[in-house]
């Protein structure tokens, strides 16, 4: 099953960050509204808790570094902290079985952490960021990827509960 | 080694890396030429797809736009059409007014003319109008709506501010008939202008008249205005009747052959005065 593992963590790094290049454009090209790898990191995290999350989560920022214009690590060590904050979560609590408002916390608490974490690195490395933490831009992050992410992938798999899929499969 | 210790290996290994790469791309290395498959799989597909993402979103805008403008310019053709037929509406009307000014306006110099007229005339005289039988190009009578209760009856003269129209032949109460200067029963006693050379004007049943009685010798060229000679007392001295037009001299013939232009123009005939005798009520 190590293959369908690998090519799953290819597929949703890549195809993620495809995704969120293709719809960039809805948004003011390069404003980081909805991070879609972001949110594909905390799902993949909260389903398949195991090591293979921290670095699917790293692969997926670090390939969302590599577009033009960005700036390696920036992503990628955001995405590895909550894949890490995921998985130390999953150990005390069931993920899986929080609301939805709990999970929108969560999502919401990535995000954050994951703006701090990005406005960190480009602060202490001096490169230009547009606006601040208080920016409009990140600001709607913090609401829209909650949103985002329950409608995406919350609200569906909590309606076909009936098949649900097996922990660490 | 436990899942939780691998977990914290991977993250601080990982962690490491991130930030060896980040100092790494800070310091300006060439890290994303050194793994160009990675940068092409991820970069050029999602610049590309980004890109034609970007230009779909625009066109999307493009046409939106259009069609706001086509229902805005939609709503603005309406509009205009509305306006024009206000504008067409509003165009008619003042035609109409305009037509009415123009009535009054030609009416008020008629009548000025005609009060001139009534002015220089030492005799006393009644307005009309031509009521029936107006003659178009030439017409030998026409009814006036001048009758016995205006003074006018049988004889009298009849004049516009151009010259001299007719002259009475029958009245009634309200109306009168008039015969016109072109009527081959009517004559008229005339003087040239000019030469003082005295002929009669006849009417011919035609648009002119003819000059009769004038000796062939005597000074009478086109263009001689003919006017009342004033004998007979019917017509009023010095009225202007018409203009010679053509005269011919036939050897042998005793007198000439004068054609003469009315000055009346009787197809635009509008207020008339009769010239009533003296005594007659003044209208």
């Amino acid at each position: 099953m190590r293959w369908k593992k690998a090519t799953l963590i290819t597929a949703l790094a890549i195809g993620s960050n495809v995704v969120q290049g293709i719809l960039a454009p809805l948004w003011n090209y390069g404003q980081p509204y909805i991070d879609l790898p972001l949110l594909v990191t905390i799902l993949y995290a909260s389903r398949y808790p195991s090591a293979e999350a921290l670095f699917m989560g790293w692969v997926t920022g670090a390939i969302q570094d590599l577009t033009p214009g960005g700036t390696l690590g920036v992503n990628a060590v955001p995405k590895l902290v909550v894949a890490y904050t995921v998985l130390t979560l999953e150990e005390k609590i069931e993920i899986q079985e929080l609301w939805p408002v709990q999970m929108a916390l969560l999502v919401f608490y990535a995000t954050l952490s994951g703006t701090i974490g990005y406005l960190c690195a480009t602060r202490l490395f001096q490169r230009e960021v547009e606006g601040g933490l208080f920016s409009i831009n990140f600001l709607f992050s913090l609401l829209i990827n909650p949103l985002v992410y329950m409608v995406l992938f919350q609200l569906p798999l909590r309606k076909g509960k009936s098949a649900p899929l097996q922990k660490g499969e | 080694m436990g899942e939780r210790a691998l977990r914290l290996t991977l993250f601080l290994s990982l962690l490491f890396l991130s930030l060896v790469l980040l100092m790494a791309d800070i310091k300006g290395d060439t890290i994303r030429e050194k793994v160009p498959p990675i940068a092409w799989v991820t970069g050029k597909p999602s610049l590309l797809l980004g890109e034609a993402t970007r230009k779909g979103w625009l066109e999307l805008n493009h046409l939106l736009e259009s069609i706001k403008v086509r229902l805005s310019s939609g709503e603005a053709i309406e509009k205009n059409l509305k306006l024009q037929a206000q504008l067409r509406q509003r165009i008619r009307t003042l035609e109409r007014q305009l037509f009415t000014y123009q009535e009054a306006y030609l009416e008020n110099k008629r009548l000025k003319a005609l009060l001139h007229l009534k002015n220089l005339l030492k005799y006393r005289t009644v307005g009309a109008y031509p009521v029936g039988g107006v003659p178009l190009l030439w017409g030998r009578d026409m009814v006036i709506n001048a009758g016995r209760d205006q003074g006018v009856r049988k004889g009298l003269a009849v004049l516009n501010s151009s010259g001299i129209v007719g002259v009475v032949i029958e009245a009634s109460r309200e109306k009168s008939t008039v015969m016109l200067i072109t009527d081959p029963a009517f004559s008229i006693h005339v003087v040239d202008k000019r030469s003082r050379v005295i002929g009669v004007v006849k009417g011919t049943g035609g648009p002119f008249c003819n000059l009769q009685y004038v000796m062939a010798d005597r000074d009478i060229i086109p263009g001689d205005l003919l006017v009342t000679s004033g004998m007979g007392g019917v017509y009023p001295k010095g009225y202007p009747v018409g203009t010679v037009a053509k005269v011919k001299r036939e050897p042998g013939e005793l007198f000439m052959k004068a054609t003469v232009r009315p000055s009346v123009d009787f197809s635009r005939l509008g207020y008339l005065l009769v010239v009533l005798p003296e005594g007659g009520t003044k209208r």
